[in-house]
């Protein structure tokens, strides 16, 4: 097992390297960045001391390999526009972020795993038919439009939510959290939602389909037959089996909903990296785009090797193939 | 079965679901709606003589000076809702289905190419593909335009390259199946030139799961630029799609202009909708057909 | 008056059983009229081709009949009472606790992803307030009783770390574990190889005699069940064509079918004759009625056959379903 941790760790460092080659090569060595941050009347003079100050004179591999030297301390560069080390605003942020991922992945959960499962008992029910297509509807509502629509029902029509920010926070081992306030509770209710609806829409079909599969199988007969309780079929000889799938889909949904909290942060100003990501694209401040880029991949990897190890705590068959 | 014509067995069983029919139809409807948008809209909103900026920010069914109904309102700009929409729609659809039959070709292309030839050619591309699909398409396309740029090119190009693999995964996975098929080895026993047998023989059978895939990466492909466009990185402005009209009517939310997002976004909606419902159908119906 | 074993009371016995299973293609019967019973300890071979509806027999004494399938009519008295009508709460405490089931294909009968010591606990705390520890000590005596090499390391194992022989060894034991007074054995070794077969046929038989088990043992393969069981039972299309003592069917069968079976026997051939088969197939079960559903294969068959509705004719101990028996 730990040899299995250690080939996993090995190849996500290589994935890492190679990823901040692409990325370097593609964001500092294309295009100028000096010309955003001055006016169109700077002189020739003006704009060789800024690029000499960035290190935007020097040759493609050296400035890679001063990137590379001062990532490895953690230095990403400093923000074009703040001035401040680029990583440092994304370390500020990312605790918004990940609280609301990890709501919305825990409300995709709540919600898609026992209506999926209900669905897939009752398969030739009309509630098993109408929780089908709004799943496929979960998939097709743009989420930008669906925040909006939110904010305009239950912020401006109602008045009973607030439309933008993040609430009061509460700080416990050093970081701030919001759920446990009320004020933060009504923040984070609606992005939350919004961002968990393609989440839930996914985990429903696919417990749908788990429990439609699974429940013909011999062995759920056999449990049957060996006398056991509804109950305990249900939610031993049936669960664990359907886990397996679910958790895969997890770790993939977890990616995603990182991804698109980009778009729900920017719908509801939460102040979370993403929105970090757009207003950096949207002003060139590269060194936050790079940063963004290499805490994403960082993540990403922990997610999948996560994953594969509680694949393997759930599915005894697949521990053989890891210890060997 | 061969007394069966199979197309005609193909929209038979496709029939056989009401919901995926109506949804089929709807498109029909949007798509020539889109096409027809110069000739049927009461205005060309990007016309800056038809335009009346005194009209702006009106609720919908107000009338016009100019003797035609505002039946979706108008925007800040004093554009007619509807005739916004249908061009939108064009634009949504044009770039949705471009992006998406480059990505096809590119993905079939790459997909096959690994199949056939395999070894490490398949490994290295494979393992490429791999690492690009546990990524997120919107991150993809992110990162491509900041270091692109603006532009529409720009968005196909990032559009496509966040596309191809899906393509390529579904090719590669398929083509290997076919692969191992007699018709392949008789092929090349009787010599057939290596483009013989990939272009006629190979290639036709590999198509149907592509469709679905087509489908249903269209209607993301659709979406993703709505996005795009929303977040202020898509398409420029002298090109609306439906993402940038729902970006512009964001501000107007709040003063209770609700149609300025709303009627967009369901258009936008009602679009994807039924390429998913149309796509979800045809990949039951062509899956257990696979199968066999 | 000790050779009335026909007095004895019947611990199992199925009266008239239709199971139906309603598709989009129109009524299935699976199971039309069948009838069958088994005395205490007694081993009965129920013998049928595939799709003759032994299985559906057996899901049906447990109530394990899913959508879109149903017990029409008929009755079960086991132990004298009508278990056809018990509610699912009932029938739970007979299932895997007086009346076992063991399945065909030991691959798919154990849930992969538990443990084979959970599996069989499962069914001892299922019917009785037991310590855990009792419990396990239950599942490691039947193991070893049932010829298991290293029964502990194997009740820490998972399903697919064992032989296929080991499985279905263990599905056995979880039968068997509630000393039940009827197992209902689906063609437990047909899947297994032939070296383990019979060694699994020897184990299950004589665990059974220790507790006093009886079995009913279904099969498509005759030869089996000529020297395991006591009685026969012979299935075909949906209902019994001839039930009673094994010896005096062999000897002399009395339903063309079963006069069939045995001629199929290859043991039974001259060295270089061909191989006697019956000819035909069998029918669809969606259109049957009342009468003989053997009638297109029978080469005794008249114009009454297909007409008339057949029930079952009863001599000393045995039943048949013939218009034109052998004599």
């Amino acid at each position: 097992m730990l040899v299995f941790i250690i080939n996993r760790i090995i190849q996500s460092m290589i994935v890492i390297f190679l990823t901040s080659i692409v990325i370097f090569a593609g964001i500092f060595a294309i295009g100028n960045p000096v010309d955003l941050l001055l006016d169109s009347r700077a002189t020739f003079e003006e704009m060789e001391q800024i690029k000499a100050n960035l290190g935007l004179d020097k040759p493609f591999w050296e400035q890679y390999y001063i990137f590379l030297k001062s990532s490895v301390n953690g230095d990403f560069g400093h923000s074009y526009i703040y001035n401040v080390p680029a990583m440092q605003l994304i370390f500020q942020r990312l605790p918004a972020t990940l609280e609301l991922a990890f709501i919305s992945l825990i409300l995709s959960i709540i919600i898609g795993i026992p209506v999926g499962v209900v669905a897939g008992i009752y398969s030739k029910n009309i509630f098993s038919k109408c929780v089908m297509f709004l799943s496929v509807l979960g998939f097709s509502l743009p989420s930008f439009w669906v925040g909006l629509m939110l904010i305009m029902v239950f912020s401006i029509s109602f008045g009973w939510l607030p439309s933008f920010g993040r609430g009061e926070t509460i700080s416990l081992f050093g970081i701030e959290w919001s759920i446990f306030t009320l004020d933060g509770l009504k923040h984070i209710i609606m992005p939350a939602l919004n961002l968990s609806l393609f989440g839930i829409a996914f985990v429903i079909r696919l417990s749908r389909a788990g429990i439609i599969e699974i429940i013909h199988q011999d062995y759920i007969k056999f449990a049957h037959a060996k006398g056991l309780k509804n109950s305990r079929v249900m939610f031993v000889y049936i669960l664990k089996n359907i886990m397996i799938p679910i958790v895969t889909v997890l770790g993939m949904e977890f990616g995603l909903i990182l991804a698109f909290a980009v778009v729900t942060e920017t719908v509801f100003a939460w102040p979370g990296i993403g929105k970090l990501l757009i207003d950096s694209i949207n002003l060139l401040d590269r060194p936050v785009v790079v940063s963004y880029i290499m805490m994403t991949v960082f993540i990403f990897l922990i997610i999948n090797l996560i994953v594969d190890l509680i694949y393997s705590v759930l599915d005894p068959r697949v521990r053989i193939i890891i210890n060997d | 079965m061969s007394s069966l014509n199979p197309y005609k067995k193909l929209w038979s069983e496709f029939y056989e679901s009401k919901i995926a029919f109506l949804a089929l139809c709807t498109l029909l409807v949007l798509i020539v709606l889109s096409l027809l948008s110069p000739i049927i809209s009461p205005q060309d909103p990007y016309n800056l003589s038809d335009i009346n900026i005194m009209e702006g920010r009106l609720p919908p069914g107000t009338h016009s000076e100019r003797g035609y109904i505002y039946f979706l309102g108008t925007d800040d700009q004093g554009r007619d809702m509807l005739s916004a929409i249908l061009y939108g729609l064009r634009i949504s659809l044009a770039v949705g289905v471009a992006s998406g039959i480059f990505a096809f070709i590119f993905g079939l292309s790459v997909g096959l190419f690994a199949a056939y030839n395999g070894g490490i050619f398949d490994k290295l591309i494979m393992r490429f593909v791999d690492m690009q699909l546990s990524f997120p398409a919107i991150l993809i396309a992110l990162i491509l335009l900041t270091t692109l740029g603006r532009g529409t090119d720009k968005v196909i190009i990032a559009l496509i390259a966040s596309q191809w693999v899906y393509y390529a995964r579904v090719a590669r996975g398929t083509a290997l199946t076919e692969l191992n098929k007699e018709y392949i080895e008789s092929a090349r026993c009787l010599n057939l030139s290596k483009f013989r047998i990939i272009i006629i023989q190979l290639l036709p059978n590999c198509l149907p799961p592509l469709i679905v895939v087509m489908t249903i990466e269209i209607g993301h492909a659709i979406a993703l630029e709505a996005t795009l466009s929303f977040l202020g990185v898509g398409l420029p402005i002298t090109k609306p799609s439906l993402g940038l009209l729902i970006s512009n009517g964001y501000e107007y939310m709040l003063y209770g202009k609700y149609w300025i997002s709303m009627f967009p976004g369901i258009a936008l909606l009602i679009l994807i909708l039924t390429i998913n419902v149309v796509g979800d159908q045809l990949r039951d119906i062509l899956n257990p057909r696979l199968k066999q | 008056m000790n050779k009335n074993k026909t007095y004895k009371s019947k611990l199992i016995d199925i009266v008239n059983l239709n199971t139906y299973f309603f598709t989009s293609n129109g009524i299935v019967k699976a199971v039309n009229g069948m009838n069958l019973n088994v005395s205490e300890g007694e081993i009965l071979g129920l013998v049928g081709e595939s799709g003759s509806g032994k299985t559906i027999t057996g899901y049906s004494i447990l109530g394990l009949i899913d959508y879109p399938g149903r017990i029409v009519s008929g009755d079960i008295l086991f132990k004298n009472q009508n278990i056809i009508k018990l509610d699912n709460n009932r029938l739970r405490h007979l299932r895997g606790n007086r009346i076992s089931m063991i399945f065909q294909d030991p691959m798919m009968t154990l849930n992969p992803v538990l443990r084979i010591d959970t599996q069989m606990i499962d069914t001892v705390i299922a019917h009785q307030k037991i310590k855990y520890s009792t419990a396990r000590k239950l599942a490691l005596d039947i193991l070893e009783k049932l010829g298991v090499d290293s029964p502990d390391h194997r009740l820490k194992s998972y399903p697919h770390e064992l032989s296929g022989g080991m499985r279905q060894r263990v599905a056995i034991g979880i039968s068997l574990i509630n000393k039940p007074d009827l197992i209902i054995a689906d063609e437990p070794t047909t899947a297994l190889d032939v070296t383990i077969q019979s060694q699994i046929i020897y184990e299950t038989q004589k665990l059974c005699k220790e507790i006093g088990t009886a079995i009913i043992w279904i099969t498509h393969d005759l030869a089996v069940v000529a020297g395991l069981a006591d009685r026969v039972c012979v299935m075909y299309a949906g209902r019994d064509v001839e039930q009673g003592n094994i010896n005096a069917i062999i000897d002399n069968p009395k339903h063309p079918y079963t006069k069939g079976l045995i001629s199929s026997i290859p043991a039974n051939n001259k060295r270089k004759e061909p191989l006697f088969q019956i000819n035909g197939i069998p029918p669809s079960l969606k259109d049957t009625d009342d009468s003989c559903s053997f009638y297109n294969r029978c080469n005794k068959s008249k114009n009454k056959c297909k007409t008339e509705v057949i029930n079952n004719y009863f001599v000393n101990d045995r039943s048949y379903r013939c218009f034109y028996p052998y004599k």
